[in-house]
Protein backbone atom coordinates (compact mmCIF):
# COMPACT_ATOMS: atom_id res chain seq x y z
CA UNK A 1 0.00 0.00 0.00
CA UNK A 2 1.51 3.42 -0.57
CA UNK A 3 2.54 5.88 1.77
CA UNK A 4 0.59 9.24 2.46
CA UNK A 5 3.04 10.30 4.80
CA UNK A 6 6.32 8.96 6.56
CA UNK A 7 8.18 10.55 9.01
CA UNK A 8 11.91 9.58 10.07
CA UNK A 9 13.63 10.45 13.39
CA UNK A 10 11.98 13.60 13.72
CA UNK A 11 13.40 15.31 16.63
CA UNK A 12 12.11 18.72 17.89
CA UNK A 13 13.22 20.60 21.64
CA UNK A 14 11.85 23.35 23.34
CA UNK A 15 14.95 24.82 24.94
CA UNK A 16 15.85 21.87 27.26
CA UNK A 17 12.47 19.94 26.89
CA UNK A 18 12.74 17.43 24.30
CA UNK A 19 9.32 17.60 21.90
CA UNK A 20 9.95 15.30 20.10
CA UNK A 21 12.45 12.29 20.45
CA UNK A 22 13.28 10.21 17.47
CA UNK A 23 9.51 9.55 16.19
CA UNK A 24 9.28 7.76 13.10
CA UNK A 25 6.12 6.12 11.27
CA UNK A 26 4.13 5.65 8.05
CA UNK A 27 0.81 6.57 7.59
CA UNK A 28 -0.54 3.69 4.95
CA UNK A 29 -2.80 6.09 2.21
CA UNK A 30 -6.59 5.53 2.93
CA UNK A 31 -5.91 4.70 6.55
CA UNK A 32 -7.41 6.91 9.71
CA UNK A 33 -4.67 7.03 11.43
CA UNK A 34 -4.98 8.21 15.34
CA UNK A 35 -2.22 9.83 16.83
CA UNK A 36 -2.85 9.19 20.56
CA UNK A 37 -1.38 10.78 23.93
CA UNK A 38 -1.83 13.16 26.74
CA UNK A 39 -2.29 16.98 27.35
CA UNK A 40 1.70 18.16 26.54
CA UNK A 41 2.54 14.49 24.93
CA UNK A 42 4.30 16.11 21.63
CA UNK A 43 1.28 15.64 18.92
CA UNK A 44 0.44 19.53 17.90
CA UNK A 45 4.37 19.59 17.96
CA UNK A 46 4.47 16.79 15.49
CA UNK A 47 1.18 18.16 13.46
CA UNK A 48 3.09 21.53 13.32
CA UNK A 49 6.32 19.94 12.10
CA UNK A 50 4.62 17.92 9.25
CA UNK A 51 2.81 21.13 8.34
CA UNK A 52 5.98 23.53 8.24
CA UNK A 53 5.03 25.61 10.99
CA UNK A 54 7.84 24.34 13.14
CA UNK A 55 11.21 23.34 12.51
CA UNK A 56 12.37 20.54 13.45
CA UNK A 57 15.88 20.18 15.02
CA UNK A 58 16.73 16.74 13.03
CA UNK A 59 14.91 13.93 11.25
CA UNK A 60 12.65 14.34 8.29
CA UNK A 61 9.51 13.73 6.98
CA UNK A 62 7.68 13.19 3.43
CA UNK A 63 4.12 13.06 1.97
CA UNK A 64 3.21 11.44 -0.81
CA UNK A 65 6.45 9.91 -1.41
CA UNK A 66 7.75 13.20 -2.56
CA UNK A 67 9.96 15.64 -1.98
CA UNK A 68 8.15 18.23 0.14
CA UNK A 69 7.77 21.52 -1.00
CA UNK A 70 4.96 24.12 0.11
CA UNK A 71 2.91 22.96 -2.91
CA UNK A 72 1.80 19.54 -1.46
CA UNK A 73 -0.08 21.51 1.45
CA UNK A 74 -2.80 22.08 -0.65
CA UNK A 75 -3.86 18.53 -1.04
CA UNK A 76 -3.73 18.55 2.49
CA UNK A 77 -6.66 19.91 4.62
CA UNK A 78 -5.48 20.57 8.18
CA UNK A 79 -6.74 21.55 11.48
CA UNK A 80 -3.74 22.55 13.69
CA UNK A 81 -4.93 23.32 17.56
CA UNK A 82 -7.14 26.31 17.28
CA UNK A 83 -9.36 27.86 14.67
CA UNK A 84 -6.94 30.59 12.91
CA UNK A 85 -8.96 33.29 10.99
CA UNK A 86 -9.79 36.81 10.63
CA UNK A 87 -12.07 38.14 13.30
CA UNK A 88 -13.82 41.25 11.82
CA UNK A 89 -14.41 38.87 8.31
CA UNK A 90 -17.16 36.32 7.94
CA UNK A 91 -17.24 33.17 7.73
CA UNK A 92 -17.70 32.98 4.27
CA UNK A 93 -14.88 35.48 3.25
CA UNK A 94 -12.14 33.84 5.47
CA UNK A 95 -12.74 30.50 3.71
CA UNK A 96 -12.31 32.45 0.60
CA UNK A 97 -8.63 33.84 1.84
CA UNK A 98 -8.13 29.78 2.32
CA UNK A 99 -9.55 28.72 -1.33
CA UNK A 100 -7.25 31.39 -2.81
CA UNK A 101 -4.08 29.66 -1.14
CA UNK A 102 -5.54 26.83 -2.19
CA UNK A 103 -6.29 27.06 -5.98
CA UNK A 104 -9.70 25.82 -5.19
CA UNK A 105 -12.66 27.54 -6.77
CA UNK A 106 -14.34 30.11 -4.27
CA UNK A 107 -17.74 28.20 -4.44
CA UNK A 108 -16.07 25.56 -2.57
CA UNK A 109 -16.74 27.58 0.64
CA UNK A 110 -20.48 27.02 0.13
CA UNK A 111 -19.77 23.26 0.20
CA UNK A 112 -17.54 23.16 3.11
CA UNK A 113 -20.21 25.61 4.84
CA UNK A 114 -23.44 23.15 4.39
CA UNK A 115 -20.90 19.78 5.65
CA UNK A 116 -20.15 21.78 8.60
CA UNK A 117 -23.78 23.00 9.11
CA UNK A 118 -22.72 26.53 9.22
CA UNK A 119 -24.38 27.94 5.85
CA UNK A 120 -27.04 30.07 7.77
CA UNK A 121 -24.48 31.54 9.71
CA UNK A 122 -21.84 32.06 6.82
CA UNK A 123 -21.95 35.70 6.48
CA UNK A 124 -21.69 36.40 10.67
CA UNK A 125 -18.23 37.94 11.51
CA UNK A 126 -16.23 35.46 12.39
CA UNK A 127 -15.56 37.21 16.15
CA UNK A 128 -19.43 36.66 16.57
CA UNK A 129 -19.20 32.71 16.59
CA UNK A 130 -19.27 30.16 19.54
CA UNK A 131 -16.57 27.86 20.53
CA UNK A 132 -17.95 25.21 18.77
CA UNK A 133 -18.75 27.53 15.68
CA UNK A 134 -15.65 27.92 15.30
CA UNK A 135 -14.07 24.60 15.70
CA UNK A 136 -16.58 23.76 12.67
CA UNK A 137 -15.13 26.45 10.49
CA UNK A 138 -12.01 25.09 11.36
CA UNK A 139 -13.06 21.73 9.94
CA UNK A 140 -14.55 22.98 6.81
CA UNK A 141 -11.59 24.71 5.95
CA UNK A 142 -10.21 21.81 6.38
CA UNK A 143 -12.10 20.03 3.71
CA UNK A 144 -11.84 22.94 1.29
CA UNK A 145 -10.48 21.74 -2.14
CA UNK A 146 -11.59 18.02 -1.15
CA UNK A 147 -7.78 17.11 -0.62
CA UNK A 148 -6.48 13.94 -0.40
CA UNK A 149 -5.28 14.18 3.00
CA UNK A 150 -7.05 15.51 6.16
CA UNK A 151 -5.45 16.48 9.21
CA UNK A 152 -7.22 16.84 12.16
CA UNK A 153 -6.02 17.99 15.71
CA UNK A 154 -8.17 17.68 18.36
CA UNK A 155 -11.40 18.08 15.92
CA UNK A 156 -13.96 17.25 18.44
CA UNK A 157 -12.53 19.95 20.96
CA UNK A 158 -15.18 22.31 22.56
CA UNK A 159 -18.08 20.57 20.94
CA UNK A 160 -21.03 19.61 22.29
CA UNK A 161 -22.21 15.95 22.38
CA UNK A 162 -24.30 16.67 19.10
CA UNK A 163 -21.26 17.95 17.38
CA UNK A 164 -19.33 15.44 18.51
CA UNK A 165 -21.13 12.81 16.93
CA UNK A 166 -21.24 14.56 13.64
CA UNK A 167 -17.94 15.14 13.43
CA UNK A 168 -17.05 11.59 14.20
CA UNK A 169 -19.18 10.21 11.29
CA UNK A 170 -17.82 12.96 9.27
CA UNK A 171 -14.74 11.80 9.72
CA UNK A 172 -15.75 8.02 9.08
CA UNK A 173 -17.40 8.98 5.91
CA UNK A 174 -14.25 10.95 4.68
CA UNK A 175 -12.49 7.61 5.52
CA UNK A 176 -14.88 6.00 3.37
CA UNK A 177 -14.46 8.20 0.53
CA UNK A 178 -10.63 6.52 0.28
CA UNK A 179 -9.08 9.79 1.75
CA UNK A 180 -6.40 9.23 4.55
CA UNK A 181 -7.28 10.84 7.56
CA UNK A 182 -4.66 11.96 10.27
CA UNK A 183 -6.43 12.19 13.82
CA UNK A 184 -4.26 13.74 16.70
CA UNK A 185 -6.25 13.35 19.73
CA UNK A 186 -6.07 12.67 24.04
CA UNK A 187 -9.62 10.95 23.73
CA UNK A 188 -8.92 7.38 23.37
CA UNK A 189 -12.32 6.53 22.73
CA UNK A 190 -12.43 8.82 20.07
CA UNK A 191 -9.33 6.77 18.30
CA UNK A 192 -11.30 3.37 19.11
CA UNK A 193 -14.29 4.55 17.87
CA UNK A 194 -12.95 5.72 14.26
CA UNK A 195 -9.40 5.21 13.28
CA UNK A 196 -8.00 2.14 11.49
CA UNK A 197 -4.13 2.49 12.52
CA UNK A 198 -2.51 4.59 15.36
CA UNK A 199 0.73 5.50 17.00
CA UNK A 200 0.84 6.33 20.49
CA UNK A 201 2.83 9.28 22.15
CA UNK A 202 4.16 9.90 25.40
CA UNK A 203 6.56 12.36 26.46
CA UNK A 204 7.88 12.91 22.75
CA UNK A 205 8.39 9.64 22.14
CA UNK A 206 6.62 6.83 20.22
CA UNK A 207 5.62 4.17 22.57
CA UNK A 208 3.46 1.87 20.27
CA UNK A 209 1.88 1.75 16.89
CA UNK A 210 -0.16 -0.54 14.67
CA UNK A 211 -3.43 -1.38 13.76
CA UNK A 212 -6.03 -0.39 16.12
CA UNK A 213 -7.58 -3.86 16.90
CA UNK A 214 -3.93 -4.77 17.54
CA UNK A 215 -3.10 -2.52 20.11
CA UNK A 216 -6.19 -2.43 22.25
CA UNK A 217 -7.06 -6.27 22.83
CA UNK A 218 -10.54 -6.71 24.70
CA UNK A 219 -9.65 -8.50 27.33
CA UNK A 220 -12.30 -9.12 29.74
CA UNK A 221 -11.98 -7.72 33.83
CA UNK A 222 -13.24 -9.80 36.54
CA UNK A 223 -13.68 -8.54 39.75
CA UNK A 224 -12.75 -11.42 42.32
CA UNK A 225 -12.78 -11.58 46.14
CA UNK A 226 -12.28 -13.88 49.26
CA UNK A 227 -12.28 -14.97 52.56
CA UNK A 228 -8.03 -14.59 52.55
CA UNK A 229 -6.48 -12.30 49.58
CA UNK A 230 -3.42 -13.59 50.20
CA UNK A 231 -4.32 -17.06 49.38
CA UNK A 232 -6.37 -15.92 46.41
CA UNK A 233 -3.89 -13.93 44.77
CA UNK A 234 -1.58 -17.04 45.43
CA UNK A 235 -3.66 -19.10 43.38
CA UNK A 236 -5.65 -17.05 40.93
CA UNK A 237 -1.95 -15.93 39.40
CA UNK A 238 -1.82 -19.94 38.65
CA UNK A 239 -4.53 -19.63 36.55
CA UNK A 240 -3.99 -20.61 32.80
CA UNK A 241 -5.04 -17.24 30.52
CA UNK A 242 -4.60 -14.35 33.60
CA UNK A 243 -3.02 -11.70 31.78
CA UNK A 244 -3.03 -9.33 34.97
CA UNK A 245 -3.74 -9.02 38.85
CA UNK A 246 -5.01 -5.40 40.12
CA UNK A 247 -5.14 -4.93 43.85
CA UNK A 248 -8.55 -2.56 44.86
CA UNK A 249 -9.97 -1.84 47.97
CA UNK A 250 -10.04 -5.28 49.22
CA UNK A 251 -10.56 -6.90 45.66
CA UNK A 252 -8.61 -7.95 42.90
CA UNK A 253 -9.29 -6.89 39.01
CA UNK A 254 -8.50 -9.56 36.47
CA UNK A 255 -7.70 -9.46 32.80
CA UNK A 256 -8.38 -12.45 31.04
CA UNK A 257 -9.33 -13.23 27.57
CA UNK A 258 -12.54 -12.25 26.43
CA UNK A 259 -14.15 -15.68 26.24
CA UNK A 260 -13.02 -16.85 29.25
CA UNK A 261 -16.50 -18.02 31.18
CA UNK A 262 -16.82 -16.59 34.98
CA UNK A 263 -17.93 -20.64 35.64
CA UNK A 264 -14.69 -21.63 34.89
CA UNK A 265 -12.58 -19.04 37.16
CA UNK A 266 -15.36 -19.79 40.31
CA UNK A 267 -14.41 -23.32 39.47
CA UNK A 268 -11.09 -23.31 39.28
CA UNK A 269 -10.42 -21.34 42.44
CA UNK A 270 -12.89 -23.85 44.28
CA UNK A 271 -11.02 -26.75 43.45
CA UNK A 272 -8.18 -24.83 45.16
CA UNK A 273 -9.86 -24.72 47.75
CA UNK A 274 -10.85 -21.11 47.66
CA UNK A 275 -14.65 -19.90 47.78
CA UNK A 276 -15.21 -16.84 46.12
CA UNK A 277 -17.06 -14.24 47.86
CA UNK A 278 -17.51 -12.04 45.03
CA UNK A 279 -17.29 -12.72 41.24
CA UNK A 280 -18.51 -10.09 38.95
CA UNK A 281 -17.51 -8.41 35.36
CA UNK A 282 -16.41 -5.35 35.45
CA UNK A 283 -16.18 -3.41 31.93
CA UNK A 284 -12.74 -1.71 32.19
CA UNK A 285 -12.89 1.97 30.77
CA UNK A 286 -11.23 2.71 27.75
CA UNK A 287 -9.48 5.82 29.68
CA UNK A 288 -7.79 3.45 32.36
CA UNK A 289 -6.45 1.49 29.57
CA UNK A 290 -5.03 4.63 28.08
CA UNK A 291 -3.46 6.14 31.50
CA UNK A 292 -2.55 2.18 31.47
CA UNK A 293 -0.94 2.58 28.22
CA UNK A 294 0.70 5.92 28.55
CA UNK A 295 1.61 5.48 32.57
CA UNK A 296 5.01 5.09 33.99
CA UNK A 297 3.87 2.43 37.10
CA UNK A 298 5.15 -0.71 36.56
CA UNK A 299 2.43 -3.10 35.93
CA UNK A 300 1.36 -5.56 38.22
CA UNK A 301 2.00 -9.00 38.09
CA UNK B 1 2.64 37.40 -7.21
CA UNK B 2 -0.33 38.19 -8.19
CA UNK B 3 -1.99 36.00 -5.86
CA UNK B 4 -0.25 36.93 -3.11
CA UNK B 5 -1.28 40.75 -3.40
CA UNK B 6 -4.90 39.21 -4.18
CA UNK B 7 -4.45 37.58 -0.65
CA UNK B 8 -3.33 40.85 1.07
CA UNK B 9 -5.98 42.66 -0.34
CA UNK B 10 -8.54 40.16 0.26
CA UNK B 11 -7.45 40.65 4.34
CA UNK B 12 -7.39 44.52 4.54
CA UNK B 13 -10.23 44.99 2.25
CA UNK B 14 -12.95 44.73 4.68
CA UNK B 15 -10.69 45.55 7.45
CA UNK B 16 -11.95 48.88 9.40
CA UNK B 17 -8.68 49.94 10.91
CA UNK B 18 -7.09 49.93 7.78
CA UNK B 19 -9.19 51.85 5.52
CA UNK B 20 -9.18 54.72 9.39
CA UNK B 21 -5.33 54.23 8.57
CA UNK B 22 -5.37 55.21 4.59
CA UNK B 23 -7.78 58.28 5.46
CA UNK B 24 -5.59 59.35 8.28
CA UNK B 25 -2.16 59.54 6.04
CA UNK B 26 -4.83 61.68 3.49
CA UNK B 27 -5.76 64.28 5.81
CA UNK B 28 -2.47 63.96 8.17
CA UNK B 29 -0.51 64.77 4.30
CA UNK B 30 -2.50 67.11 3.57
CA UNK B 31 -2.83 69.19 7.25
CA UNK B 32 0.94 68.89 7.74
CA UNK B 33 1.49 70.92 4.61
CA UNK B 34 -1.44 73.64 5.85
CA UNK B 35 -0.10 73.74 9.03
CA UNK B 36 3.98 74.39 7.55
CA UNK B 37 2.12 76.98 5.33
CA UNK B 38 0.96 78.78 8.53
CA UNK B 39 4.11 78.74 10.22
CA UNK B 40 5.97 79.70 7.22
CA UNK B 41 3.46 82.93 7.59
CA UNK B 42 3.78 83.72 10.80
CA UNK B 43 7.65 83.61 10.68
CA UNK B 44 7.30 86.19 7.21
CA UNK B 45 5.32 88.50 9.45
CA UNK B 46 6.89 88.09 12.58
CA UNK B 47 10.15 88.69 11.21
CA UNK B 48 8.71 91.80 8.82
CA UNK B 49 9.67 90.05 5.46
CA UNK B 50 13.43 88.65 6.89
CA UNK B 51 12.73 85.07 6.46
CA UNK B 52 10.79 84.88 3.62
CA UNK B 53 11.70 81.23 2.50
CA UNK B 54 10.11 80.12 -0.53
CA UNK B 55 9.12 76.81 0.38
CA UNK B 56 6.15 76.39 -0.88
CA UNK B 57 7.35 77.55 -4.44
CA UNK B 58 8.58 75.08 -7.26
CA UNK B 59 11.44 74.18 -6.90
CA UNK B 60 11.49 74.22 -3.18
CA UNK B 61 8.31 72.29 -2.69
CA UNK B 62 9.33 68.73 -3.66
CA UNK B 63 11.56 68.98 -0.35
CA UNK B 64 8.83 70.62 1.68
CA UNK B 65 6.06 68.55 0.65
CA UNK B 66 8.62 64.92 1.29
CA UNK B 67 9.67 66.09 4.93
CA UNK B 68 6.42 67.27 5.59
CA UNK B 69 5.01 63.13 4.19
CA UNK B 70 7.54 61.79 6.82
CA UNK B 71 5.45 62.38 9.66
CA UNK B 72 2.24 60.79 7.59
CA UNK B 73 4.62 57.92 6.67
CA UNK B 74 4.72 56.96 10.24
CA UNK B 75 0.91 56.19 10.15
CA UNK B 76 1.58 53.90 7.41
CA UNK B 77 4.54 52.19 9.31
CA UNK B 78 2.23 51.48 12.05
CA UNK B 79 -0.47 50.27 9.53
CA UNK B 80 2.20 47.73 8.70
CA UNK B 81 3.15 46.54 11.99
CA UNK B 82 -0.48 46.31 12.94
CA UNK B 83 -0.74 44.17 9.56
CA UNK B 84 2.03 41.71 10.70
CA UNK B 85 1.25 41.49 14.26
CA UNK B 86 -2.30 40.83 13.12
CA UNK B 87 -1.12 38.10 11.86
CA UNK B 88 0.60 36.81 14.84
CA UNK B 89 -2.52 37.28 16.99
CA UNK B 90 -5.02 35.11 14.80
CA UNK B 91 -2.39 33.09 13.98
CA UNK B 92 -3.63 33.54 10.49
CA UNK B 93 0.35 33.45 9.34
CA UNK B 94 0.30 29.57 10.62
CA UNK B 95 -2.77 28.59 8.58
CA UNK B 96 -1.90 29.97 5.23
CA UNK B 97 1.49 27.92 5.78
CA UNK B 98 -0.46 24.68 6.15
CA UNK B 99 -2.66 25.66 3.76
CA UNK B 100 0.15 25.26 1.23
CA UNK B 101 1.88 29.41 0.74
CA UNK B 102 5.26 28.84 1.59
CA UNK B 103 6.75 30.79 4.29
CA UNK B 104 8.91 33.02 1.59
CA UNK B 105 5.73 33.81 0.27
CA UNK B 106 3.97 34.71 3.48
CA UNK B 107 7.09 37.49 3.88
CA UNK B 108 6.90 38.21 -0.20
CA UNK B 109 3.25 39.32 0.68
CA UNK B 110 4.16 41.67 3.61
CA UNK B 111 7.06 43.31 1.33
CA UNK B 112 4.49 43.69 -1.41
CA UNK B 113 2.16 45.26 0.62
CA UNK B 114 5.03 48.32 2.27
CA UNK B 115 5.71 48.65 -1.76
CA UNK B 116 1.92 49.16 -2.34
CA UNK B 117 1.85 51.83 0.18
CA UNK B 118 4.62 53.17 -1.01
CA UNK B 119 3.63 53.58 -4.18
CA UNK B 120 0.38 55.01 -2.66
CA UNK B 121 2.11 57.34 -0.71
CA UNK B 122 4.27 58.51 -3.55
CA UNK B 123 1.22 59.36 -5.71
CA UNK B 124 -0.55 61.39 -2.72
CA UNK B 125 2.78 63.29 -2.46
CA UNK B 126 2.97 63.88 -5.81
CA UNK B 127 -0.22 64.97 -6.65
CA UNK B 128 -0.55 67.55 -3.29
CA UNK B 129 2.39 69.12 -4.23
CA UNK B 130 1.20 69.80 -7.61
CA UNK B 131 -1.85 71.06 -6.27
CA UNK B 132 -0.23 73.40 -3.66
CA UNK B 133 2.93 74.36 -5.26
CA UNK B 134 3.14 78.01 -5.95
CA UNK B 135 3.92 78.45 -10.04
CA UNK B 136 6.18 80.63 -10.77
CA UNK B 137 6.83 81.15 -15.03
CA UNK B 138 10.78 80.84 -15.49
CA UNK B 139 10.71 77.55 -13.49
CA UNK B 140 9.65 74.47 -14.49
CA UNK B 141 7.51 72.56 -12.15
CA UNK B 142 10.03 69.02 -12.11
CA UNK B 143 13.03 71.28 -10.97
CA UNK B 144 13.54 69.61 -7.65
CA UNK B 145 12.14 66.60 -8.85
CA UNK B 146 15.11 64.65 -7.56
CA UNK B 147 13.54 64.81 -3.90
CA UNK B 148 10.63 63.16 -4.81
CA UNK B 149 13.07 60.37 -5.72
CA UNK B 150 14.63 61.05 -2.31
CA UNK B 151 11.02 60.67 -0.75
CA UNK B 152 10.65 57.70 -2.25
CA UNK B 153 13.88 56.35 -0.36
CA UNK B 154 12.93 57.56 2.73
CA UNK B 155 9.74 56.13 2.55
CA UNK B 156 11.12 52.43 1.89
CA UNK B 157 13.57 52.94 4.59
CA UNK B 158 11.03 53.83 7.08
CA UNK B 159 8.46 51.54 6.75
CA UNK B 160 11.01 48.40 6.36
CA UNK B 161 12.29 49.37 9.77
CA UNK B 162 8.37 49.12 11.30
CA UNK B 163 7.98 45.83 9.40
CA UNK B 164 11.49 44.77 11.47
CA UNK B 165 10.17 45.56 14.48
CA UNK B 166 6.89 43.88 13.66
CA UNK B 167 9.01 40.53 13.06
CA UNK B 168 10.89 41.09 15.98
CA UNK B 169 8.53 41.76 18.62
CA UNK B 170 5.38 40.18 17.17
CA UNK B 171 2.81 41.98 19.71
CA UNK B 172 1.04 45.19 18.02
CA UNK B 173 1.26 47.39 21.00
CA UNK B 174 4.56 46.74 21.95
CA UNK B 175 5.78 46.86 18.70
CA UNK B 176 4.24 50.04 17.69
CA UNK B 177 5.69 51.76 20.88
CA UNK B 178 8.86 50.59 20.33
CA UNK B 179 8.52 51.62 16.83
CA UNK B 180 7.50 55.27 17.99
CA UNK B 181 9.89 55.26 20.81
CA UNK B 182 12.79 54.62 18.20
CA UNK B 183 11.70 56.77 15.97
CA UNK B 184 11.20 59.64 17.94
CA UNK B 185 14.05 58.88 20.66
CA UNK B 186 16.25 56.18 20.46
CA UNK B 187 18.04 57.12 17.15
CA UNK B 188 18.39 60.60 18.14
CA UNK B 189 20.31 59.01 21.18
CA UNK B 190 22.05 56.79 19.44
CA UNK B 191 22.97 59.37 16.68
CA UNK B 192 24.13 61.59 19.36
CA UNK B 193 26.95 59.21 20.32
CA UNK B 194 27.75 58.59 17.24
CA UNK B 195 28.27 62.10 16.24
CA UNK B 196 29.97 62.68 19.20
CA UNK B 197 32.61 59.60 19.09
CA UNK B 198 33.14 59.56 15.57
CA UNK B 199 32.12 62.86 13.77
CA UNK B 200 29.10 62.53 11.37
CA UNK B 201 28.80 59.01 11.40
CA UNK B 202 25.46 59.50 13.15
CA UNK B 203 24.02 60.41 9.72
CA UNK B 204 24.24 56.71 8.39
CA UNK B 205 21.85 55.28 11.01
CA UNK B 206 18.65 53.90 8.58
CA UNK B 207 16.17 57.12 9.50
CA UNK B 208 18.53 59.68 9.86
CA UNK B 209 19.94 58.71 6.78
CA UNK B 210 16.09 58.63 5.01
CA UNK B 211 16.33 62.10 7.36
CA UNK B 212 18.88 63.50 5.85
CA UNK B 213 18.06 63.31 2.02
CA UNK B 214 14.67 65.04 2.75
CA UNK B 215 15.55 67.15 5.76
CA UNK B 216 13.72 70.38 7.39
CA UNK B 217 13.33 72.66 4.70
CA UNK B 218 13.08 75.54 7.61
CA UNK B 219 16.96 75.05 8.48
CA UNK B 220 18.04 77.37 5.50
CA UNK B 221 16.51 80.22 7.00
CA UNK B 222 17.82 79.59 10.48
CA UNK B 223 21.32 81.02 10.37
CA UNK B 224 24.30 78.97 12.23
CA UNK B 225 23.19 76.22 12.12
CA UNK B 226 25.93 73.50 11.63
CA UNK B 227 24.90 71.34 8.46
CA UNK B 228 27.27 68.34 8.00
CA UNK B 229 27.80 67.84 3.82
CA UNK B 230 27.87 64.45 2.46
CA UNK B 231 27.20 63.38 -1.01
CA UNK B 232 23.56 62.18 -1.63
CA UNK B 233 25.30 59.24 -3.17
CA UNK B 234 26.52 57.70 -0.21
CA UNK B 235 23.46 58.25 1.66
CA UNK B 236 21.60 56.60 -1.34
CA UNK B 237 23.82 53.69 -1.13
CA UNK B 238 23.07 53.50 2.74
CA UNK B 239 19.97 53.70 2.51
CA UNK B 240 20.05 50.70 -0.08
CA UNK B 241 22.23 48.68 2.16
CA UNK B 242 19.52 48.64 4.58
CA UNK B 243 17.06 48.02 2.50
CA UNK B 244 19.27 45.03 1.42
CA UNK B 245 20.03 43.85 4.94
CA UNK B 246 15.77 44.48 6.37
CA UNK B 247 15.01 42.00 3.56
CA UNK B 248 17.56 39.75 4.02
CA UNK B 249 16.72 39.54 7.70
CA UNK B 250 13.40 38.89 6.83
CA UNK B 251 13.95 36.12 4.93
CA UNK B 252 16.09 34.42 7.02
CA UNK B 253 14.11 35.13 9.87
CA UNK B 254 10.90 33.31 8.25
CA UNK B 255 13.04 29.97 6.64
CA UNK B 256 14.12 29.58 10.49
CA UNK B 257 11.81 30.76 12.75
CA UNK B 258 9.11 28.38 14.57
CA UNK B 259 5.65 29.84 13.82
Amino acid sequence: MATALSVDRLTKYYGNLCALDQVSFEVPERSIFGILGPNGSGKTTLLGTITDVLKPASGSYQWFDKKTDHTLRKQIGTLLETPNFYPYLSAYDNLCINATIKGCPKNDAERVLKITGLWERAYSLFRTYSLGMRQRLALAAALLGNPAVILLDEPTNGLDPAGIADIRKLIIEIGNQGKTVILASHLLDEVEKVCSHVAILKKGKLISKGAVNEIFSNDAIIEIAGPDMAVLRQVISGYPGIKKITPMNNTFHIAVEDNMLDEDINRYCFEHGITLSLLKRVKESLENKFIELTEDKAQIP
Amino acid sequence: MKTLLLLEWMKVRKYKTFWAFIILFAISLAGINYFIHNVQIQTKSLTHGMADIQIFSFPQIWSTTAWAGGFSVLLLGILIITLVTNEYSFKTHRQQIIDGISRKQFISGKWLTIIVFIIFAWISYFILTLIVGNHTENISVFSGFDYAGYFLVKMAVSLSVAFMFALLFRRSGLAIALYLVYVFILEGIVKHFLDKIAGGLGMFLPLSAGGYLVSNPMRQAIPGIETIHIQPVWILLTCLGYLILFVYLSYRYINHADL
